[in-house]
């Protein structure tokens, strides 16, 4: 299947009193129509700036979108796209829905106006047609009464129906790309549950490639498909869900995947966690971003950018300890052998 | 709704009577009495039969019950200083030029502010932003007189007259060239506060996610700014115009002096000055009315504007 969304080195800093964030680096990742993309990464690894700029969200100034990067979608770089022929893309061919929903309803406006608006902008119809097409879309994200709903106010939602409502926002005009910047977060967790089947069935039904943010990797599981580990502005590993999760190839990829709790564990083991705070993002660190928390590090992660290492079609890591020299050095044939051993 | 306006206008009467209260009392405490004047002493006798006539010769509680009656009948009493006219017809007379200015000064402060507000909230860290920070500064911090002063030494001789006010009969072109300098020079404090104010809500509205979620929807800015932010940025405005508005409306002493206005004014001041009893009552509890309806529609125009309200008032009435 051909790629519907492919960034190219994308690169994104944010200019500060401080200096020149540099919040990505260098981003390159693909997605495909009817699949889940699934980006993972802690706070402030750059997973949210990426999705904006997919989108051309970033407030500039004070953020600036690196001229060399490329946004291609559905062949098109829109990085080219003038001021209007965003406004056209966005809403209409890709989509984004928010992490706090509490939030991200407009608090005076009535729900189902706010449905309204993307489908009246972006197609040509009548306001009752309108009205309807809001009608079947909060049915479709199992809202119930919908005709009652319609004329009622955020504040008279819950979190997981206000939820929904932004995702019948997101869907109004059934784009080719929906991104959700971590769309379960905000919620509890049986909610995050019945969100998280809504987006599947529609990501199904209507073929759309979903772009999922999120440091969950219970949510990543269940849904993604692909799946991007970004660590300060960088991806450091890809590849599908079963690679990532059976056969990580970073030690970055190890340790989040070590420090899920695990609830069978009956030893009351503590928790894993990962040590020290990722780099400072105004001055990147000349090697490997991950080297200074890193338990494996050798000489040349501080010295070199790692790159990235091939494993199969989908999977690539950015570690040094993929490098044949450094298999030979530790005596090794993969780095499984060396997260197994705990050092 | 309609039972809610109700208690409002309970609340608003019993806070009417507890000014007029404590007003009757304390302006009773001021030293001296209306027949005292520092430019002339009356003789004893006609100091005494003033008194009388006024019915000052009487016990102050008396006084109270007697002032309470009349009010209830509508009657405010008889001005001390210009005899014959009682306060009910002076304030009737003067009113519809202050609220004239004051509506108008509002107005003009309203829309001006508004529009500088948004636009530097929308264009942050710009010319434009640093304009309006400029205004309210100046608007703020030079008293108005001084602005009345500037204007009528630059538009003495122009098509603008310095001093005067409109009159019946008038034609439109006439009004507007009459009470444009002294709307201009009452309405730059309100350009002022209301442009700050509405560049920092403005500003706190933009930070929200809905701003990000109407952007990306596809939303032009013109449309996220009219549909969006207006409505909610507007809010924590209602909250500082509606007492300002009270303050405008009932006349300003300053620029009703300066550009010979026929307002109401000059009485807060010179009542008291006077010792006028019926007069001070009269201004303070026309002021107090004027004020207190202003929160009342402040109240209303809240309901309007914010669903939230509107339902917890409703709710409140269950």
């Amino acid at each position: 299947m051909s790629n519907l969304l492919e960034v190219k080195n994308l690169e994104v800093s944010f200019h500060t009193y401080a200096g020149e964030v540099k919040a990505v680096r260098g981003v390159s990742f693909e997605a495909k129509a009817g699949e889940c993309l699934a980006i993972v990464g802690e706070s402030g690894s750059g997973k949210t700036v990426t999705s904006k700029a997919v989108l051309g969200l970033i407030a500039t100034p004070p953020g600036e979108v690196k001229k060399t990067s490329e946004i291609i979608f559905d062949g098109q770089n829109i990085m080219n796209y003038s001021e209007k022929e965003w406004r056209a893309y966005r809403g209409k061919d890709a989509a984004m829905i928010f992490q706090d929903p509490m939030t991200s309803l407009n608090p005076t406006m009535k729900v189902g106006k706010q449905i309204m608006e993307s489908i009246l902008l972006h197609s040509k119809v009548s306001k009752d047609e309108a009205k309807k097409r809001a009608l079947e879309l909060l049915k479709m994200v199992n809202i119930p009464n919908p005709e009652e709903r319609m004329n009622q106010y955020p504040y008279e939602f819950s979190g997981g129906m206000r939820q929904r409502v932004v995702i019948a926002i997101a869907l109004a005009c059934n784009p080719k790309l929906m991104i959700a910047d971590e769309p379960t977060t905000a919620l509890d967790v049986t909610i995050q549950a019945q969100i998280i089947d809504l987006l599947k069935k529609i990501q199904k039904e209507n073929n759309t490639a979903v772009v999922m943010i999120t440091h969950d990797l219970g949510v990543v599981a269940g849904m993604a498909d692909d799946i991007i580990v970004m660590y300060a502005g960088r991806i450091v590993e890809k590849g599908t869900v079963y690679e990532i999760f059976n056969e990580p190839k970073h030690p970055y990829t190890d340790a989040l995947l070590k420090a899920v709790p695990n609830l069978k564990n009956e030893n009351k083991s503590e928790l894993r966690i990962i040590p020290g705070t990722p780099p400072d993002l105004i001055a990147p660190p000349k090697g490997c971003g991950f080297a200074s928390r890193c338990q494996y590090c050798m000489g040349i992660c501080k010295e070199q950018s790692p790159e990235y290492t091939r494993f199969s079609g989908s999977h690539e890591a950015a570690c040094w300890l993929n490098h044949p020299m450094a298999k030979e050095v530790y005596g090794i044939k993969d780095i499984k052998e060396v997260f197994e051993d705990g050092k | 709704m309609i039972k809610y306006i109700l208690k409002k206008i309970g609340y608003m009467i019993v806070t009417l009577w507890v000014i007029l209260t404590i007003t009757f009392f304390l302006m009773n405490c001021i030293p001296g009495d209306p027949t005292q004047d520092s430019m002339k002493v009356l003789p004893e006798a006609v100091a005494n039969n003033l008194k009388a006539r006024w019915g000052l010769d009487k016990p102050l509680s008396e006084q109270y019950v007697i002032y309470l009656k009349n009010l209830l009948h509508g009657q405010m009493g008889e001005s001390y200083k210009t005899p014959g006219l009682t306060a009910n017809q002076i304030i009737s007379e003067r009113f519809p030029a202050s609220l004239q200015l004051g509506l108008q000064a509002v107005a003009v402060g309203l829309i001006l502010g508004l529009i500088l507000g948004i636009l530097a909230a929308l264009h942050r860290g710009r010319w434009i932003d640093f304009l309006t920070i400029f205004i309210a500064i100046i608007g703020v911090s030079v008293p108005s007189f001084v602005f009345a002063a500037l204007l009528q030494k630059y538009a003495a001789g122009s098509y603008f007259p310095i001093v005067g006010w409109s009159s019946k009969g008038m034609g439109i072109g006439q009004i507007f060239q009459y009470t444009f300098l002294p709307t201009v020079s009452a309405s730059i404090s309100g350009i002022a506060t209301y442009s700050r104010f509405m560049r920092s809500s403005v500003l706190d509205v933009l930070s929200n996610d809905y701003i990000l979620l109407a952007k990306s929807k596809g939303l032009s800015n013109f449309q996220i700014v009219k549909r969006h932010v207006l409505r909610n940025a507007i809010t924590p405005i209602i909250s500082i115009v509606a007492p300002q508005v009270a303050n405008i409306v009932t006349g300003s002493f300053v620029i009703e002096r300066i550009f010979s206005i026929p307002g109401l004014g000059r009485y807060y001041v010179e009542s008291v000055n006077g010792r006028d009893y019926p007069m001070i009552m009269a201004t303070t509890l026309f002021f107090s009315f004027i004020f207190i309806f202003c929160m009342v529609l402040m109240d209303i125009l809240y309901a309007i504007v914010d669903p939230r309200v509107r339902k917890s008032i409703i709710e409140g009435n269950k």
